[in-house]
Formats: structure tokens, C-alpha cells, sequence
């Protein structure tokens, strides 16, 4: 006989389990760290189009705190990408048969994650961690930086778009991510704050991607938002040897 | 130690029971065809109790007339407030006001929307899934008592519907609680068959009492290939029926001044009353609707709340008229809803005893009470005919199922006799296990037969023979019954079933002998009121016919009263009607409501799918197979073709695979218990997405020539072909949503059904089809997230009134790695719930409570609600 025995549910005995704190960190992670290291970069790049000493002044100031500001964004940002890589495998993808707009964001939340995690280990390992180890000079980042945006290949400035995309990608990522954060720590609960949230939420991500996308063109092409049409185009001209 | 006692059944009588007998510590074995709470309902309109008790005493005697068991119908009475009060803390979640339901002279009823019986049965689920002591023996049907030699019911044969393993139950006694025998009039072949229980009972020495008295709907509507029950909370919300003066009207019932109708059945509160009376004048003066396709009049009537204000409406009743505008495609909240009367079963059942103090008065502490005339055997709900005169005022039914319940729980607990002779039993039990083996075995035999004259043709003619006599019941038309029960019951003992499904022709059979027996009773029946009990041989055949004794233990010590061996001769009881009448059976017969499918308004196309000129349309389908739960190698697409019509559902489609299949095709298995979509188990993936079978239009799904492709929900282990099983979902549901437990002492908060707030109707709503889970693309395996449906039934949970006292368990619970904090917040769910329930609000909720009752457990310790 196969019987299907009617267990009274027991109420665990301790309250929140690891896996909810570890979860609710990782969240956390996303939209208070990682946020605040995509607004810091932000404003880091956006100095360079101050010019190489702007840059290297703020280069230095962040070099001179990263014995605090480090660890307290990396490693939430550590616990919230191997949070994510871990969701992006457990996923039942079903955008195919269940194609209404939140379970694409769903999907999006997902790759987006992926492509910012590699934009942000690409310019760990080509940007910042040359600079903390001394093998690029602050007074040298802006050229080196607009040297890399500017390179091409067949004529593509294939690393530029690739950066673009990574761009709108955290923009995606962040704008969603903070919606998501709303929902998931019960910020939002009811269905007209979730609605307000999502419009705020958007404009956040249209903001950050407005402000990193103008800083990457400009970097990369010289084009400069109200800049005075009859500027020279080299504004940043690219260093020699450059292709 | 003592056996434990076998409840069969899964309706509220039946988990009333359960748990009855759970709060006394007397182990329990549950068994049914189907899993608890998802068997057909009844009593949607709602449960009566709520006003003052003498004159709901009052209405209830006036409407069960002579046939009233006074002394326990009147405790019924007297106890239905404080049922309704505990049924409050149970986490019904009644509405505010009160409802007069057809045959009352007040509003005595408390009601949920028109699913108010279903409420009833999900909080006693909720209940028994908090008691230690119940094992629950789901997809099993009964076969036999087993008796020793002194008679006395020792334990039961069930046999496992898939396996087809036949298994003893020992048993220290048997309560049945099946509800009422449909009789095929309203049922569905191949669901929950309440006749089997009635029919073995029946076999092995219980009287039946008052078949004769048939339940009827005043309005049902057809569609895809189905007759509709509505409930009567239509009309106790304010509904007229009517019909146009001129019988020749071509006009839209809507454009129809008021001046130009006839009301009908004002005056007659009773639902029997009224649809006989409206059977009568639709037939017998024959008025109705006038078909314009057809140029003829159709006996249906219109039943309208276009008066009404659609939010009204909404609030109370969307459960139902949603339904109705989904597959009729006409609005009913704007124009009059075509229906017509019908008869759903008989109200009749298993005579049951009850026992009485010196001044009259139920005594409650008596083994006697609900108590067959076999030793061991006791029933409950609306098997039994103990209450049906009480019954038969409408929002009664409830009453008597759960009142009924106590009763005979206490009863079974006061006679439990630990004494009796262990070998006894077990020599009786494997005897009969034997006995039903070979019985099942013979049955098998005549499997692989031609879907012609199988089970499905038996059901149909029977459900036609009873059909044409019950709204008018003239003598021709009792004849009439009498002659074809008789045919088919010769022809079902020869009858061959399809591949597979040898049990069905188990439940033809159990059909023809009720059918028999209301023959029986009904010509006997018209010659006294105080009702008829009729005797059967093992073999079925009615034996002996008499008038209803005081006692069941007196019929069953003395003899009855003499009557008419056979019973289905007796001229005297063939003086009922107006013989001189016009053949009124007949017209019942011919216009039968399940054909004359309501006219599609003029601006909505009902189907794409129009038959050409070729012949009808035919539709390919695609079923993804599999042979058994652990025969995964078996999983296999296979291919049908069968007549598209328009509108059709995508049960009737599975229907149409079972009548039609190959003579060596096994049909299709796939679970359905409930007329409305109430229960949740037909849920499979249509063309990928998951959905109700019995609600999703094919022509919605597969337009035009595309091929409509069935399989099973995947998130949950396959059992056979389409059927999963939602056991999971039941623990995950327990285990997230701890429910308070119902007492019976005074609760301060449900002393008073409160103001309930629009989200807690809403989330009762949930019938967990599991159609979020399948949907949810957080869920990749097992465990990784419990779903939208236990995190809303949490949410429910809060809600309730006594929802404070398990909070901190819940919160507990939903903190849990597969709780909320796993939700990716895709908001499936929300899309694809068939009863479109606000999951993202209980979701978010859930959030917002876990993460206070975190941060607070993080500065203060402990989770706090």
C-alpha cells in the first residue's frame, strides 16, 4: 500500500536559516555596494574628461582609501556575483512559453549579470589593478584609458562597443536589480508602490547608463555632450602609436 | 492495538470525519478515489446557521415535510452557529451579509462568493493536515466490506487505481462519507463515484432510504459537451427567471421589454419546487426560448441579474459567472443568463440511526448514532438519508455533513471494541481480498472491448433513464425508467470496457443497482411520506421495499414491513402524476439541456473552427504517455484525431480520446474530480503552458489547423500519462501556512465573521492546480522553491482571524532556503494562475514580514512575529 502519511508540519525551531541571511546579503550586496562601486566608477571615469590630471588626482584618492573602501565593496560584490552565477544555473528558463515582460527581465536580470561581471573583471585586471600596482602611473591612466576605448580592429572600435554593451548592461542590471531589492525586502509591497518603484527604478538605469555611455563616447571619440561645435575634435587626442 | 478506522471519502463529510476522530486520538485510515478536498462539492451558495435557530428550525421542517428526522434534524439547527463560528476560526473566510437561500423564509445563510462548500472543505483540509494519527490512502477505490461471520464490518478491500493492487484494510470501523449518490446525473464517468460506496453497502445488508427523493438544479447551463450546475445563489441574490410572453419572440433575451416577459417559479422558494415547476412549463406548455437557427422553441429560460450592479455581482458570485462568460461567451453580468432546470442525484442514501433521550431529544453519546444497519458500518454526509429531509432546504447539506461528522465520530469512538477477535478479522479480511481479487479479475477480463456500449454508452443511458422521469416524475415516465435501468443493467453485467479500464465498468455497475433502487423506492415512495427504505441481495437485486422505520436497528433486527419482492412491479406505487398528461418524460428527454447549447451572442464568433463543407473539422492532438511513476522509459508522444467542434474545452477533448480510442488504445488517464473549477486537478500543459483542462478553450490555444499538444505539469512526479502527483504540494502548503488549530471555546476575533477584506477572498481562491510551480522558473528542481501557492496560503494564514497564533511558525517556515527568499520574482505565477488570484501581493508580503522578523531576530534574537 502506498500511503501517503499525514505528518503534522513542524515549525523549524530557529528562525532565519543561513541560506536567508546569505541570500538577503547577497541582495544587500547588489544594490548597496555594487551600486555604490558602479556610481563611484562612474564618477572616476567621468574625471577623466577633465583632463589626465583630474583623473590622477582622484586615482590617487581612491588608491589612498582602498584600504577601507576595498573590502567593503568587493567582497559584497564577490558574495553578490557567485549569488548570481549560482541563479543563472538553477534557473528553469521558460521565457519561451511564458513570454510576458517580467519573466523576460527575469532572464535579462540573469545575463545582464553575467555581461557587467565580465566588464567589471575586465577593467579590475586592465585598469585598476595596473594602477595599484603601480605598473600604470595615475598621470598615465587618462591616455592609457582613451588609448583602450579608442583601439579598433578592421576598423571596429570592437572594445569600445563591447564596453558599451557591458554599460547598458549594469545600467540594465542595476535599474531591475534595485526593483527586484524593493520587492524582495518587502520595501515595495504594495502594487502601486511596485509601480512607482519600477518608473523611479528606470529612470535610475537610463540615468547611469546617460552618464557612463556619454563618458565611454567621449573617451572614445572626443564627442563631448555641449561641447562647442567648433571644438576641436581631438579634445582627447589619442595617445601615439595608437592605432 | 486497535485497527484504525477506514474513512472513505474526500469530501467535507468526509474530512469532517477525519478530523473528528483525529481530535479524539483514534488513528485514521483515509481513503478515496481521488486526493482529500478535491472531490466534487456541493452547497456552493452557501451554509445555513447564521440566523435565529428556531425559524431556520422552522424552514427545515417545512421543507423536508414528513420525512424529517425531527430530533437530530433539530440539534443540526442548534449547533449550525457555533459550526459556522468554528468554521470562522478554521479560516473560512465569509463574507460579510447574509444570504436567504432558495426555500428559506430568512437569511440564515453565511456564504463565500458561490464556492462555499469548497471553502469549507480546504479548512477542514487545513485542519487535518495538523493532526498526527491520519494516513491518507489516495487513488484508491473501495471493493468490498469484510465481515465475519457474525456480519460486523471488519475492515475494507480497497484497490490502488494504478497499480491495480488490491489491498485489505483492517479496520476497527468503516464510516462512509462519500456524499450524495449522483446517480450519473450530474457526474462524470471516471471521477469519485459515490454509487460504488452506496452499492457495496447496499450488498452487504444496509438499507437505503428515500432514493426516490431527486435533487434538482433550477439552472444549468450547457457547454463544450457539459452540463454546468449553477448554484442557487444566483437567484438568493436577487435573479429572475423568466420567459418571453410570446413563445415565438426572436428577439435577444436582453432586448426583451419587461412588459413582455413572464416571471416564473416566483412564488416557489424551494429549488425542487421551482424546477419542476419550470420543467412543467417549459415542457408541458412549452415555452422557453426561441432557438432562431432552428425556428423552434427551446426549453430553456432566462435567468437574469442584468438588474443587478455588476460589481455586486462580482464581489459575490465572479466565481460562478466568470465561468459561465468563459464558455458560453456572453456576458452575464449584462444580459440574462439561457439556462434550463435539471436534476443532479438523489438526495437519498444509506439509512442511518440516531439515537433519542426520553423527552425526544438527540442523545449525542450513543453508538447508535449514524450508526447502518450493519454492525461496524457507520456513514456520514450526504450518503446517509438521516438529514435529507433537513437536507432538502437549501445551505443545510453543510450543516448536516459537519454536524453529522461529530456525531458519528463520537459514536464510532464509544464503540470501538478493543476485544474483538484479531484472527476473526483477519480471516475475514483476506477472505474478502480474495473474493474481490477474483472479482477484479473476472472484471479485467472483459477489457478490450469496443468503445461501443462500454462504460461511457451505460453511464449515458442511465443518466438518460432517470433523467426523463426526475424534474416531472409522471408514472409513464417512471415506467419508462423502470424498463430501461432494467435493460442496462442486464447489459452492464456483459458489458466490455476499454483497455485499462476495467474499473469503470465497477462503477457502471454500482450505478445500475442505485439506479434500481430509486426505481424501487420511487414506486413505493408515492404512497407514503414518511419515506422508503429499500434491502438488496449480495448479487444487487432489490429484495425487499418498505416504509422508512424509526429505527435502523429495529429494520435490521425485525423484518420490514411487506412489500414488493422485486419491487419494480408494484402497481401501487405507480399512482403518482397525472396519467392523463402529455408524455411529459419524453419532451424532458428529447430536449435534453445538455444539447441545446446556448445561442452565441451575434457579435462574438464562438469557435474559428466552423465545420467546411467537407465534413466536420477534425483536430490532431499530441499526448505525452507514460505507463506508470516509475516507468519513465515509457514516456512516449502519441497521436489522436478526433471532431473539432467550436467551443470546445480541452476535457472534452481528452473525453472524446476516451469514446472514440483505437479498441486497442488505453484511453488517456488524466485526473478530474469537479463540475465548476473548483478542485484544480485537471491542471496539465496545454501546447507548453500549464492550465485547467476543463476550462481552456482549444480553440483559445489551437487555432485554426494547429496541433493541440497535452503532457503532463513537469515539476511534479508523473503517475500515469497526465496525472501527477501533488502530494509535495499539500506537505509544502502544510508545512509554509501553519493554520491555526480550530477549538471549539469562543475566539474573541471570529466571534463575529468580520469585514473580510478583498485579498483574503482572493487568496482562498487558490485550489492548488500547481499551475504556478509549473510556471515558476525559479523552481529547476525539487526543493528549490515552494511556489506562489504555499507562500499565498501562508498569507492566508496570517489573515485569518486566530492567524496571530502561528505566525511566528510561519515566518519561521517561509525563512526556510526554499521560502521566499528564493522567489526570482518573475511574476509566472501571477500570469498564469487560472483564478487569477493577487499572488504578487501575498508574495511581497511574505518579503516584507520575513525581512522585519530577520533584522529584528539579528538585533534582538529570535524571529518574532
Amino acid at each position: 500500500v502506498t500511503a501517503a502519511p499525514n505528518a503534522p508540519p513542524r515549525a523549524p525551531a530557529t528562525g532565519a536559516s543561513r541560506t536567508f541571511a546569505l541570500r538577503k546579503l547577497a541582495s544587500l550586496g547588489g544594490a548597496g555596494p555594487a551600486t555604490a562601486a558602479l556610481v563611484g566608477a562612474c564618477w572616476l571615469h567621468g574625471r577623466a574628461l577633465d583632463g589626465p590630471v583630474a583623473l590622477a588626482s582622484a586615482l590617487e584618492a581612491a588608491s589612498r582609501h582602498a584600504w577601507w573602501w576595498q573590502p567593503l565593496v568587493l567582497a559584497p560584490l564577490a558574495l553578490h556575483a557567485g549569488y548570481g552565477l549560482t541563479l543563472c544555473v538553477r534557473t528553469d528558463y521558460n521565457a519561451s512559453r511564458y513570454g510576458h515582460a517580467r519573466n523576460w527581465m527575469y532572464i535579462f536580470q540573469r545575463a545582464t549579470g553575467v555581461v557587467a561581471l565580465l566588464l567589471v573583471v575586465h577593467q579590475l585586471y586592465a585598469f585598476w589593478l595596473p594602477v595599484q600596482r603601480g605598473s600604470l602611473p595615475p598621470a598615465l591612466a587618462r591616455d592609457a584609458l582613451v588609448a583602450m576605448l579608442s583601439s579598433t580592429a578592421g576598423g571596429v572600435p570592437w572594445l569600445a562597443m563591447g564596453y558599451l554593451l557591458g554599460l547598458a548592461a549594469c545600467a540594465l542590471h542595476l535599474g531591475y536589480g534595485l526593483w527586484t531589492f524593493g520587492v524582495g525586502w518587502g520595501l515595495t509591497a504594495g502594487r502601486r508602490a511596485q509601480r512607482w518603484s519600477a518608473v523611479a527604478c528606470t529612470l535610475v538605469g537610463i540615468a547611469v547608463f546617460g552618464w557612463s555611455a556619454h563618458t565611454l563616447v567621449a573617451l572614445a571619440t572626443g564627442w563631448r555632450l555641449g561641447a562647442p561645435a567648433g571644438a576641436p575634435a581631438g579634445a582627447c587626442p589619442a595617445p601615439e602609436g595608437a592605432p | 492495538v486497535i485497527p484504525p478506522v477506514v474513512v472513505y471519502g474526500g469530501g467535507p463529510a468526509a474530512l469532517a470525519t477525519a478530523l473528528a476522530l483525529a481530535e479524539r486520538d483514534i488513528a485514521v485510515d483515509l481513503v478515496g478515489p481521488l486526493p482529500a478536498w478535491r472531490w466534487p462539492v456541493q452547497e456552493e451558495g452557501g451554509m445555513n446557521g447564521a440566523g435565529e435557530p428556531a425559524q431556520h428550525l422552522t424552514d427545515t421542517l417545512r421543507a423536508g415535510g414528513a420525512r424529517v428526522a425531527h430530533a437530530p434534524v433539530a440539534a443540526m439547527v442548534n449547533a449550525a452557529p457555533s459550526l459556522l463560528h468554528w468554521l470562522a476560526r478554521a479560516g473560512v473566510p465569509w463574507q460579510d451579509g447574509r444570504r436567504r437561500l432558495p426555500g428559506a423564509t430568512a437569511e440564515h445563510a453565511r456564504f463565500v462568493e458561490a464556492q462555499t462548500a469548497r471553502q469549507v472543505a480546504m479548512a477542514l483540509e487545513r485542519q487535518l493536515a495538523r493532526r498526527d494519527g491520519v494516513r491518507r490512502l489516495e487513488r484508491h477505490d473501495l471493493c468490498a466490506l469484510a465481515r465475519d461471520d457474525a456480519g460486523a464490518v471488519r475492515g475494507v478491500v480497497v484497490q490502488d487505481l494504478f497499480s491495480r493492487e488490491v489491498v485489505a484494510l483492517d479496520a476497527s470501523a468503516v464510516v462512509l462519507a462519500t456524499g450524495g449518490p449522483l446517480l450519473g446525473l450530474g457526474g462524470r464517468l471516471g471521477g469519485p463515484c459515490p454509487e460504488v460506496a452506496l452499492a457495496i453497502a447496499a450488498r452487504a445488508g444496509a438499507l437505503v432510504r428515500d432514493a426516490d427523493v431527486v435533487g434538482a438544479s433550477l439552472a444549468s447551463f450547457a457547454a463544450s459537451g457539459r452540463r454546468w450546475l449553477l448554484s442557487g445563489a444566483l437567484r438568493a441574490e436577487g435573479a429572475r427567471a423568466w420567459v418571453p410572453l410570446d413563445a415565438r419572440e426572436a428577439r435577444l433575451g436582453r432586448d426583451v421589454p419587461r412588459r413582455e416577459r413572464e416571471g416564473l417559479a416566483e412564488d416557489l422558494d424551494s429549488t425542487e419546487e421551482a424546477a419542476a415547476a419550470v420543467a412543467w412549463r417549459l415542457l408541458g406548455e412549452e415555452r422557453g426560448v426561441f432557438d432562431r437557427k432552428a425556428r423552434r422553441n427551446t426549453p430553456l429560460f432566462y435567468l437574469d441579474a442584468s438588474h443587478l450592479p455588476e460589481e455586486h455581482l462580482r464581489g459575490r458570485l465572479a466565481s460562478e459567472l466568470d465561468l459561465y462568460e468563459r464558455l458560453v461567451r456572453a456576458s452575464p453580468y449584462r444580459e440574462p443568463l439561457k439556462v434550463a432546470p435539471a436534476a443532479w442525484g438523489t438526495l437519498g442514501g444509506v439509512s442511518v440511526d440516531h439515537a433519542t433521550s426520553a423527552e425526544g431529544a438527540l442523545a449525542p453519546d450513543s453508538p447508535r448514532n449514524h450508526a447502518t444497519s450493519v454492525a461496524g458500518l457507520w456513514a456520514v454526509g450526504g450518503c446517509t438519508g438521516l438529514y435529507r429531509g433537513g437536507a432538502r432546504l437549501s445551505g443545510n447539506e453543510l450543516c448536516a455533513d459537519l454536524f453529522g461528522a461529530r456525531l458519528a465520530a463520537g459514536a464510532v469512538a464509544i464503540a470501538l471494541d478493543a476485544a474483538r477477535a484479531a484472527d476473526a478479522r483477519a480471516t475475514a479480511l483476506e477472505a474478502t481480498r480474495r473474493d474481490a481479487e477474483r472479482a477484479f479479475a473476472r472484471l479485467a477480463e472483459r477489457e478490450d472491448g469496443a468503445p461501443e456500449g462500454g462504460p461511457a454508452t451505460l453511464h449515458a443511458e442511465i443518466r438518460a433513464a432517470l433523467e426523463a422521469w426526475a424534474l416531472a416524475r409522471t408514472a409513464d415516465g417512471l415506467r419508462e425508467a423502470a424498463e430501461r435501468v432494467a435493460a442496462v443493467r442486464k447489459r452492464v453485467e456483459r458489458a466490455r470496457a476499454p483497455r485499462g479500464q476495467a474499473v469503470l465498468l465497477r462503477s457502471v455497475d454500482a450505478m445500475a443497482t442505485v439506479a434500481s433502487i430509486l426505481i424501487a423506492s420511487a414506486r413505493t415512495g408515492a404512497a407514503t411520506a414518511e419515506g422508503v427504505v429499500v434491502r438488496l441481495d449480495a448479487s444487487g437485486e432489490v429484495t425487499q421495499v418498505g416504509v422508512a422505520p424509526r429505527s435502523v436497528r429495529a429494520a435490521a433486527d425485525a423484518a420490514l414491513e411487506p412489500a414488493s419482492p422485486g419491487g419494480l412491479d408494484d402497481d401501487r406505487a405507480l399512482d403518482v402524476g397525472d396519467a392523463g398528461a402529455p408524455p411529459l418524460a419524453r419532451a424532458v428527454e428529447a430536449t435534453d439541456p445538455v444539447d441545446p447549447a446556448p445561442e452565441p451572442p451575434p457579435t462574438e464568433p464562438r469557435g474559428r473552427a466552423a465545420p467546411d463543407k467537407r465534413g466536420p473539422a477534425r483536430l490532431r492532438v499530441r499526448v505525452l504517455r507514460q505507463d506508470g511513476p516509475a516507468a519513465s522509459a515509457t514516456r512516449r508522444w502519441e497521436r489522436f484525431e478526433i471532431d473539432r467542434r467550436p467551443a470546445m474545452t480541452v476535457a472534452e477533448v481528452l473525453d472524446a480520446i476516451a469514446a472514440g480510442g483505437e479498441r486497442r488504445a488505453v484511453p488517456v488517464a488524466w485526473d478530474a474530480a469537479c463540475q465548476p473549477p473548483a478542485c484544480g486537478a485537471c491542471a496539465m500543459r496545454v501546447n507548453g503552458r500549464a492550465a485547467l483542462a476543463c476550462t481552456t478553450l482549444v480553440d483559445d490555444v489551437s487555432p485554426g489547423r494547429r496541433v493541440l499538444e497535452l503532457a503532463p505539469l513537469a515539476k511534479h512526479p508523473v503517475l500515469r500519462d497526465l496525472v501527477v502527483e501533488r502530494a509535495r504540494l499539500d506537505r509544502d502548503v502544510a508545512r509554509m501556512a501553519l493554520h491555526p488549530r480550530a477549538g471549539d471555546g469562543d475566539s474573541p476575533a471570529a466571534a463575529e465573521p468580520r469585514e473580510t477584506d478583498r485579498l483574503r477572498l482572493e487568496l482562498a481562491r487558490c485550489t492548488r492546480c500547481a499551475c504556478c510551480i509549473d510556471a515558476c522558473p525559479s523552481i529547476h528542481a525539487e526543493g528549490a522553491f515552494v511556489g506562489a501557492a504555499a507562500i499565498a496560503e501562508a498569507r492566508l494564514a496570517d489573515l485569518s482571524p486566530d492567524g496571530a497564533g502561528e505566525r511566528a511558525g510561519r515566518l519561521a517556515a517561509l525563512m526556510a532556503p526554499d521560502g521566499i527568499v528564493a522567489c526570482g520574482q518573475a511574476q509566472s505565477c501571477l500570469e498564469i494562475c487560472p483564478e487569477e488570484i493577487p499572488l504578487d501581493e501575498a508574495l511581497a508580503a511574505a518579503a516584507r514580514g520575513t525581512t522585519l522578523a530577520w533584522l529584528r531576530s539579528l538585533v534582538g534574537g529570535g524571529a518574532r512575529g
